[in-house]
C-alpha cells in the first residue's frame, strides 16, 4: 500500500477540492510517479498558477510556488534558470493554462526548458464557479455561455507540439497507473515535457451539464477519442544547458 | 581607491551599476526607451557567469525575476510606460510574498503607446500605486548618469535589506544622455544581501520576522521546503482568512520600510539655505531647475532646489521644514500634476505652492521654471 | 464483533492498526476497528487475506470507490461515508484505493 503520507503537508489536509474531484487522484499518481523516481523533496520544486489544480501546490512537502493567474512557467522559467539541480513540475488547469497563460506554454515549449508541465484540463474553470473555458465542449453550458458554448474548443498537445516541445503526452485520472508512469516518464525526459491529463469537475461542471456521478464522470475520461500515452518524444538542447554554453562562450571557454 | 572616469550613457550605467550590486539575472522584454539596459545586461552578464534572458512579454518578465530571486538571485528587469503597466500583478506578487527584486522603468510620454522616445515623468504615481491592494513601495529617482549608477545600488541594497521590490524611476532623457561619470570603485560603496535564516529546516516559519519586521530568507533547493503564495497567507506562507492575521501581516509590511526611513528617504537641497522661494522638481526638470536657479541668482532671486530622491516613501518632514522657510515652492513636473498632490499635503497651506507642468514630450526649459520664479519672487 | 477505540500512533508510515478484537457474522469472519489515526477517525476492515482502512474523517462520500468497486464490497453509510459490507469479497483490484480523490480508502 502507497504511503502518500510521507509526501503531503499534513497541517494542509485535508485539501479543498470538492468531492468527486478529479484532481485528487491526480495528486496520487504524481506522488507516486516522483516515488518511483526516488526523487528527493528537498530537491523537487512545484510551480503553479491559480485554479483548482494550482492549489495543489499548497499539499506537497517540497519547495512550493503558487503564483499569478497563468504565469506559473514564467516563475518556474526564472526558477529553473536559477537553480537548474532542482526538479521543477509546473501544475496548471486549462483556463490557466491556455486562455491566460497560452503565450507562456508556447515558449517554455519553444525554449524547451527542463520543466514538466501537468495541464489538469477539466473542461472549466472550476474554482471560480464554473466559466467556460477555450476546451470546454461546444454547446455544453457554463454560467458565461447560459446559452450553450458557442466557441471551439482546442487540442494543447498539437499547440506544443508546434511550438517545438520535445516530450508531449496525454494521460487521464481514471487510468491512474498509466498517468503515474506518463509522469515519471515527463519528469526524467531531459526538456520540456507537457502532459495534458483529462480531469474531472462534477460538483460544478459536470451537475450543469448533467455529465453523472463522480465515479461516471471518471470512467468516462477513458472513453476520450483523444490519442493517450507519449505522442511525441524527440531530444533538443535543453536551454539552462545552453544557456551555460552561452556563459562558456561570452567567458572566451567554450 | 577613486573610481574611473567615464563617458557613460544612462541606461549603459544602470547596467553596470546592477553587476556592481552582485546582480546575477536579468529578464526583460524590448522597449524604447529601456533597451540598452537589456542589451548591456545580454552582453555583460554571461561574461560573469549570470544568466540572461529575453522574455515572451514583460509579464514573463517579471514573473522571471521573482522566480530567480527565489531561487537565490539577485535580479534586475527593466521597461518603461506600457511594459510597466504590464508588470503590476506580478509586482505586487513580489511585495506580498517579499521577494527582493529592481525594477528599472524609464519614463516616456503616455499614456499608451505615447512617445517612445521622449521624456515624461507621468509614472510617479503608478510607481507608488500601480498595483492593486494596499501595499508600500520604495521608488528612487535619480538625476544624472552617476546619480543611476549610485542608486541602481542602493535599489539592490534597499531590496535585499527590506526583502521587498524597488523601482528605479528615471525619464528617457536621463537615461539616454551620455555625461563624464566617475564610475566608483567598489571599496567606494557596500553590498548588502538578504537576511539568511539560521534556524533548522524543521522550525523554518519563511513569513515570521524578527523585530526589524523582515523575515529570514531560504532559496529553493536547500533542503528548507516551504510554500510560497500571493493569497494572503501566515507566518507560515499557507494561505489564511484569519481577519488577525491578515491585518498582522499588512501592517508589518506597511512597518518594514516606513521604519527604514533613515536608509531609504533621500534629497537634495541645492542653495535652499538662504531661498525665498524653492523649486520642487526630479529628474530632467531638476536639471533645468538648476540652470534656472544659476541665472535667477544673479538676478538676485533668493530661488534654491529641493529635489527627492526617493519619491516613495515621500520625504515629508524634509519639506515640511522647508515650507516654513521660502514663500513660495515651485512644482515643475513633466505632468500634469502628480507629486504636487503630496507637496500640498505635507506643505498644509503653510506657503504658497505653484505648478508648471508640462506634457508635450520636452522637457521642461530653465526659461519655463525662470519665468515662474519670476512671476512670484 | 467488537468494536474498540485505539488511539494509533503518529508515524509517517503505514497506517498502523492494532486488533482488539475480531467478532463474527453469520456471513463470514471479520473484524472492524474504530481507530483514531494520526489524520483524523478511521476505521479498519480486516481479514487474512485484505485489510480495507477507511479514514472517515477524509471521506467526502463522492461514492466513486462504491461504484467502480468490481465486487460490490462498498456501500455508503447512513452518514454519508463508504462503509465496507462484504470484506471477503474483495479482490484487492485496487480501483478504490487508486481513484479515491481524498486519500480516504485504502487497500492492503
Amino acid at each position: 500500500m502507497f504511503d502518500y503520507e510521507q509526501y503531503f503537508r499534513r497541517e494542509m489536509m485535508p485539501h479543498i477540492w470538492c468531492k468527486g474531484c478529479g484532481n485528487g487522484v491526480i495528486l496520487k499518481a504524481l506522488l507516486r510517479a516522483i516515488h518511483r523516481l526516488d526523487l528527493s523533496k528537498d530537491q523537487i520544486a512545484m510551480v503553479s498558477g491559480i485554479g483548482c489544480s494550482s492549489r495543489l501546490t499548497g499539499y506537497v512537502d517540497c519547495n512550493t510556488l503558487h503564483t499569478t493567474h497563468g504565469r506559473a512557467l514564467a516563475f518556474a522559467t526564472g526558477l529553473k534558470l536559477a537553480r537548474p539541480e532542482v526538479t521543477v513540475i509546473v501544475i496548471t488547469g486549462d483556463g490557466d493554462g491556455l486562455a491566460i497563460g497560452g503565450n507562456h506554454l508556447i515558449h517554455a515549449a519553444r525554449r524547451n526548458i527542463d520543466l514538466t508541465c501537468l495541464l489538469f484540463n477539466n473542461q472549466i474553470y472550476g474554482m471560480t464557479g464554473g466559466q467556460v473555458s477555450p476546451t470546454t465542449p461546444e454547446e455544453l453550458f457554463s454560467t458565461t455561455s447560459p446559452y450553450g458554448n458557442i466557441e471551439a474548443h482546442f487540442d494543447p498537445c498539437r499547440l506544443v507540439e508546434g511550438a517545438g516541445g520535445t516530450f508531449v503526452a496525454r494521460g487521464t485520472a481514471f487510468r491512474t497507473i498509466p498517468l503515474e508512469k506518463l509522469i515519471a516518464e515527463g519528469i526524467q525526459h531531459k526538456g520540456f515535457s507537457f502532459i495534458e491529463i483529462l480531469s474531472t469537475c462534477p460538483e460544478i461542471h459536470g451537475r450543469r451539464n448533467k455529465l453523472g456521478t463522480p465515479a461516471e464522470m471518471l470512467q468516462a475520461l477513458a472513453k476520450t477519442t483523444l490519442p493517450t500515452g507519449v505522442l511525441r518524444k524527440t531530444s533538443a538542447p535543453e536551454y539552462t544547458e545552453v544557456c551555460e554554453g552561452i556563459i562558456a562562450r561570452a567567458q572566451g571557454r567554450g | 581607491m577613486q573610481g574611473t572616469v567615464r563617458l557613460m550613457q544612462g541606461n549603459q550605467a544602470c547596467a553596470h551599476a546592477a553587476i556592481a550590486a552582485g546582480c546575477t539575472f536579468f529578464a526583460g522584454y524590448p522597449i524604447t526607451p529601456s533597451s540598452e539596459i537589456a542589451e548591456e545586461l545580454a552582453r555583460l552578464l554571461p561574461r560573469m557567469g549570470g544568466k540572461f534572458i529575453q522574455m515572451e512579454d514583460e509579464i514573463a518578465a517579471m514573473a522571471a525575476c521573482i522566480g530567480a530571486s527565489i531561487g537565490g538571485h539577485k535580479v534586475l528587469t527593466a521597461t518603461s510606460g506600457p511594459g510597466f503597466s504590464l508588470k503590476q500583478e506580478n509586482l505586487g506578487f513580489a511585495v506580498y510574498t517579499e521577494i527582493p527584486c529592481v525594477v528599472v522603468n524609464v519614463m516616456r510620454g503616455g499614456p499608451s503607446t505615447g512617445l517612445p522616445t521622449s521624456p515624461a515623468q507621468g509614472d510617479v504615481m503608478q510607481a507608488r500605486w500601480g498595483t492593486h491592494g494596499d501595499h508600500p513601495m520604495v521608488v528612487l529617482a535619480p538625476a544624472s548618469v552617476r546619480e543611476i549608477y549610485d542608486l541602481t545600488i542602493q535599489a539592490f541594497n534597499l531590496s535585499e535589506l527590506c526583502r521587498t521590490p524597488v523601482i528605479l524611476l528615471y525619464d528617457e532623457v536621463i537615461g539616454h544622455m551620455r555625461e563624464k561619470t566617475e564610475v566608483p570603485d567598489p571599496s567606494q560603496f557596500k553590498i548588502i544581501d538578504r537576511k539568511q535564516s539560521t534556524s533548522s529546516p524543521d522550525a523554518y516559519l519563511p513569513y515570521k520576522s524578527d523585530e526589524d519586521d523582515v523575515p529570514a530568507f531560504v532559496r529553493f533547493g536547500e533542503g528548507y521546503r516551504y510554500h510560497i503564495t500571493g493569497l494572503a497567507h501566515d507566518e507560515r506562507g499557507f494561505p489564511t482568512q484569519n481577519p488577525r492575521v491578515v491585518e498582522a501581516k499588512q501592517r508589518r509590511l506597511h512597518r518594514k520600510v516606513e521604519q527604514r526611513r533613515e536608509e531609504i528617504v533621500a534629497h537634495e537641497a541645492f542653495l535652499l539655505d538662504d531661498a525665498e522661494i524653492a523649486i520642487f522638481a526630479y529628474g530632467v526638470t531638476a536639471r533645468s531647475a538648476r540652470a534656472a536657479i544659476r541665472t535667477a541668482r544673479k538676478e538676485g532671486i533668493r530661488v534654491g532646489l529641493f529635489r527627492p530622491i526617493s519619491l516613495w516613501p515621500f520625504p515629508d518632514l524634509e519639506l515640511e521644514k522647508l515650507a516654513g522657510q521660502v514663500k513660495a515652492i515651485v512644482v515643475a513636473e513633466m505632468n500634469l500634476g502628480q507629486l504636487i498632490y503630496e507637496v500640498d499635503r505635507v506643505v498644509h497651506g503653510q506657503t504658497r505652492i505653484v505648478a508648471y507642468q508640462k506634457a508635450s514630450g520636452e522637457p521642461v526649459h530653465p526659461e519655463e521654471i525662470l519665468t515662474a520664479v519670476r512671476e512670484h519672487r | 464483533m467488537v468494536i474498540g477505540e485505539s488511539h494509533l500512533p503518529l508515524t509517517t508510515s503505514h497506517f498502523w492498526w492494532s486488533v482488539i478484537g475480531r467478532g463474527s457474522s453469520d456471513r463470514e469472519v471479520r473484524g472492524e476497528i474504530v481507530g483514531r489515526h494520526a489524520l483524523g477517525l478511521s476505521k479498519v476492515y480486516a481479514s487474512d487475506k485484505v485489510a480495507i482502512t477507511v479514514l472517515e474523517d477524509w471521506c467526502k462520500g463522492c461514492e466513486i470507490c462504491v461504484e467502480v468497486c468490481t465486487k460490490n464490497c462498498l456501500a455508503m453509510n447512513a452518514l454519508g461515508i463508504v462503509e465496507v459490507v462484504d470484506l471477503e469479497a474483495c479482490n484487492k483490484c485496487l480501483l478504490c484505493d487508486l481513484l479515491c480523490p481524498d486519500f480516504a480508502i485504502c487497500v492492503e
